[in-house]
């Protein structure tokens, strides 16, 4: 008796499950599905990248499902991909949360007849239609050229990073250091430090740094804390020289309005976003040879842009 | 110190089936010393955690200083005027030997300081000076930590303890049982000592040297049973230990 | 008795100096290093940004010193900064409209102060009534606390708070001395004074040497664990709220690293970690090592992460040499 009901319960779930991979399938009424994983799902970057994404599948009447870890951990972003693949989108779009260890995951479903694009960040392996970027290490670059800019080319500066081994972070130091080094032999970088992500721990280096170096020129922080601290001790000890932060969040830009910081490197998180709808489109429509990698410019954003509508349009977004 | 101080009658106690305590019976006056003996067993401990309040007794009959008791709570021991120093001595080691002797009831400032919390370090320290004294302890240092003293002297410090709170009974847990010969002595000088100054005394020990060296009565359990109640001066060392091992028996078995 | 040791007062005195302030010499010892390596860590400026740095780990840790002398820890000081950066940094920026920005910065002290009050009475409820070791009831709660700073504000700072925060709290004294100094300072005096003179202390002490024997001399001991559950947090609390005066900002994730460096500073100044004994000063000690190691090691153009290991390595000598030093007391 008892066998019976297990065995009776087994098929009906069994069938259950087989009629939700049917309607799954059967979605294809023409309607295409996009799946955006982000990198790290309460990130204003991606919530922005979101909005992107959003707008164009909207303007195509195409379905969007996002989902992503709340911490930046492929063991937390492999799952979601599963999920993902298991409702079956038309395109899976991603950031992916590490270069090695996402590529089996996303395999499966490039096996499973789903095309992956690419965001911000990438994979080591040719697997993906495109990617769309407008990364870090090019980030740095920027703020280090707009620095330069700023200081007439020469003179001390100062990165605070946040910690050890944090890739976006650490690529926006290096594509800062490498720019200098490659580009301007008269800025010397006398310090480069990490603060744990703590504005207190940030502006107590900064301190010694400015009483080692009064003549520091400028400095970059590589996130809102880190840029926070530069700025309390070059308050606190009566300096003024120019301050890079990097992002648009809503709080960067509210220290830059307040001239707490002088200068942010801001992605484009919103049209990074809309241009992988626009490349799912290409592929819907059997455009495939015009699908093509994109990487997008940053602006530099300064208390004189920043109400630009051209420049302020690219701030991102908490929901 | 003729009036009776601690009168126990047909004191019983069970933990389930285990009778722990059948009968216990003894008379105690003002400023004696009883010594409690008896082997591993007999109920010594069941029935000091009775006086102490840890346990209930279930039958009996305990009058204290005119009243029948029964205690609920180590607390309503503490507050009747008995004052149990542990085995393990329930000192804080880290603490000098002043705060130990004054735990959980320092004294204050006087004034608005006194009203905030703030001990009175000097008052507590002449105190302690002066009952140390009265009883002829041997403790150099009242700042001294409790966690530097030799097992001698943290009995001292616990019996003075016991005095500066003027209790009327302090029951003794096997004060003697860690000690060497000399430190034994020395703990044996202040029981002597606290009857001098007619505090009653329940003495419990394996050591019978010890217990017919200050008791002035004794009282043997066995089995859960009081076997004997003896006059300490008219007894002997051989009479006490018959009783202990049942080869003698004051009532019928 | 013949055993007992017969110190002449002038040895005793030099004995229980070296022993107990050894962590002083350590601390002077970097000092001179640095200056030497260094000159300019001989200036005013760089002691004011060591005095400023040192603020955070210094309320913590004075804090979390009475959770530690009572031999148990309290992880969650570190998030409780961080959820209350955002619950008071939320209270200030939603009253400001309603009621003007003096009281509205007011009832987010306040509630900043009461959170961590709160944070603490629970911790020290899980402690005491759910007989939880506090570890384990700390570690929960920092989790939760962690995690709430999402749920309050998706996991973003709280920004749009009135400047007038960080006029007040970037102020500077006799031109090097800064507001959070000043609040620190005053925390460590105070709650220094309680811990040496009065009964609170003396409780917190005995409950951490002999927890037993506290009970039996009829203190309410879950009623003082709890207290000083909420001291713990309660400061804690103080710090977050000193952050957002300091940064115009209420961060969530603050105070994500700070928890450490807090016990460390009680357990380099003598705090042990088996409870019953610990002195103000070393925390004050242990905060300004922590601090320098910092401050100065920029001077040097070392990598900070050097300061954690040399961190980690004082936490190692100073717990090994206060073991000796308990050792010989007992011998």
């Amino acid at each position: 008796m008892k066998k019976r009901i297990i065995v009776g319960l087994m098929i009906i779930l069994v069938a259950g499950m087989f009629s939700v991979y049917a309607q799954g399938t059967q979605e294809d009424d023409g309607t295409k599905t996009v799946a955006f994983i982000q990198g790290i799902s309460t990130d204003e970057f991606y919530i922005s990248m979101k909005r992107g994404v959003q707008e164009v599948c909207d303007k195509y009447g195409y379905n969007l499902i996002v989902d992503g870890p709340t911490k930046w951990d492929y063991t937390m972003q492999t799952p979601i991909v599963e999920t993902m693949i298991a409702k079956r989108p038309d395109v899976i779009f991603i950031a992916p949360n590490h270069s090695d260890s996402m590529i089996a995951p996303l395999m499966k479903a490039v096996n499973a007849g789903i095309p992956v694009i690419t965001v911000d960040t990438n994979i080591n392996d040719d697997l993906y239609l495109c990617n769309i970027t407008s990364d870090n290490l090019q980030g740095g670059q920027a703020a280090a050229d707009m620095l330069a800019e700023m200081i007439g080319g020469k003179g001390k500066v100062s990165i605070m990073n946040t910690n050890v081994g944090v890739t976006t972070t650490e690529a926006r130091a290096k594509g800062f250091k490498d720019q200098i080094a490659a580009a301007y032999p008269a800025i010397k970088i006398v310090s480069d430090e990490y603060c744990e992500d703590e504005a207190e721990r940030s502006a107590a280096i900064t301190e010694s740094v400015l009483l080692k170096h009064p003549d520091l020129a400028g400095a970059f922080g590589v996130n809102l804390y880190a840029s926070l601290g530069i700025a309390n001790a070059v308050d606190r000890l009566g300096k003024d020289l120019p301050i890079f932060s990097y992002d648009a969040s809503p709080a960067v830009i509210e220290a830059l309005a307040a001239g707490t910081i002088n200068a942010t490197v801001c992605q484009k998180p919103m049209e990074i976003g809309a241009t992988a709808v626009e490349m799912a489109h290409l592929y819907f429509t059997g455009q495939e040879d015009k699908i093509h990698d994109v990487m997008v410019e940053n602006v530099i954003v300064t208390q004189d842009n920043m109400d630009d509508p051209e420049v302020s349009k690219w701030f991102y977004v908490a929901e | 110190m003729s009036k009776v101080l601690l009168k126990v009658s047909g004191v019983s106690k069970s933990f389930g089936h285990v009778q722990a305590l059948k009968d216990v019976n003894f008379e105690l006056n003002e400023g004696e010393v009883l010594g409690l003996v008896g082997d591993n067993g007999a109920g010594k401990s069941t029935f000091i955690k009775i006086l102490s309040g840890v346990h209930r007794k279930d039958k009996g009959e305990i009058i204290f200083d005119g009243d029948t008791v029964d205690f609920s709570s180590p607390s309503e021991s503490i507050e009747a005027g008995f004052e149990t120093v542990y085995q393990d001595l329930a000192l804080a080691p880290d603490l000098p030997i002043y705060s130990n002797m004054f735990l959980g009831r320092e004294m204050l400032r006087k004034g608005i300081l006194g009203k905030l919390g703030f001990v009175d370090k000097d008052g507590m320290r002449k105190s302690v000076e002066k009952n140390i004294k009265k009883l002829k302890a041997t403790l150099n240092h009242v700042d001294q930590e409790v966690g530097t003293l030799s097992g001698g002297q943290r009995q001292s410090v616990a019996i003075t303890r016991a005095v500066i709170w003027g209790k009327k009974v302090i029951i003794m847990d096997e004060p003697t049982a860690a000690l060497g010969v000399e430190e034994s002595a020395k703990v044996l000088e202040i029981v002597k000592e606290l009857k001098q100054h007619g505090i009653t005394v329940i003495f419990i020990s394996h050591t019978m040297p010890h217990v017919l060296e200050v008791s002035d009565k004794i009282c043997v359990l066995r089995l859960g049973f009081t076997v004997a109640n003896l006059n300490a001066a008219e007894t002997t060392y051989e009479e006490v230990v018959e009783y202990i091992t049942g080869a003698r028996s004051q009532i019928e078995g | 008795m013949s055993d007992i040791k017969e110190f002449s007062p002038a040895k005793r005195r030099m004995y229980m100096l070296l022993s107990e302030y050894w962590i002083v010499l350590v601390f002077l010892l970097i000092y001179g290093i640095f200056i030497i390596l260094e000159p300019l860590c001989f200036s005013l400026p760089f002691l004011s940004s060591t005095l400023n740095y040192m603020t955070e780990i210094l309320i913590l840790g004075v804090g979390v010193m009475f959770v530690v002398i009572t031999a148990g820890i309290d992880l969650s000081i570190g998030p409780v900064e961080g959820a209350v950066g955002v619950g008071a940094a939320l209270t200030m920026r939603s009253l400001v409209p309603v009621v003007g920005v003096p009281l509205a910065i007011t009832a987010g002290v306040i509630v900043g102060i009461l959170m961590g009050m709160v944070i603490g009475l629970l911790n020290g409820l899980i402690v005491t009534k759910m007989k939880l070791a506090p570890f384990i009831a700390t570690l929960g709660m920092s989790v939760i606390l962690t995690g709430s700073g999402y749920i309050f504000n998706n996991g973003l700072e709280v920004v749009g708070l009135p400047k007038v925060l960080a006029r007040l709290g970037n102020m500077q004294f006799f031109g090097f001395i800064g507001t959070t100094t000043i609040v620190a300072w005053t925390v460590w005096l105070i709650f220094g004074i309680i811990l040496k003179h009065t009964r609170f202390g003396v409780i917190t002490y005995a409950y951490g040497s002999n927890p037993e024997s506290t009970a039996r001399a009829g203190i309410n001991v879950d009623r003082h664990l709890i207290k000083v559950f909420m001291i713990s947090s309660t400061l804690a609390a103080l710090s977050g709220v000193l952050l957002i005066f300091r940064f115009n900002t209420g961060s969530p994730i603050a105070g994500a690293n700070v928890t450490l460096y807090a016990i460390a500073s009680c357990i380099i100044g003598g705090t042990s970690v088996l409870g019953g004994r610990g002195k103000m000063i070393g925390t004050l000690i242990g905060a300004a090592i922590i601090s320098i190691l910092v401050t100065g090691l920029v001077m040097l153009g070392v990598q900070t992460y050097w300061q954690q290991v040399a961190t980690g390595l004082i936490i190692i000598f100073s717990v090994y040499a206060d073991q000796l030093r308990q050792r010989n007391a007992f011998m």
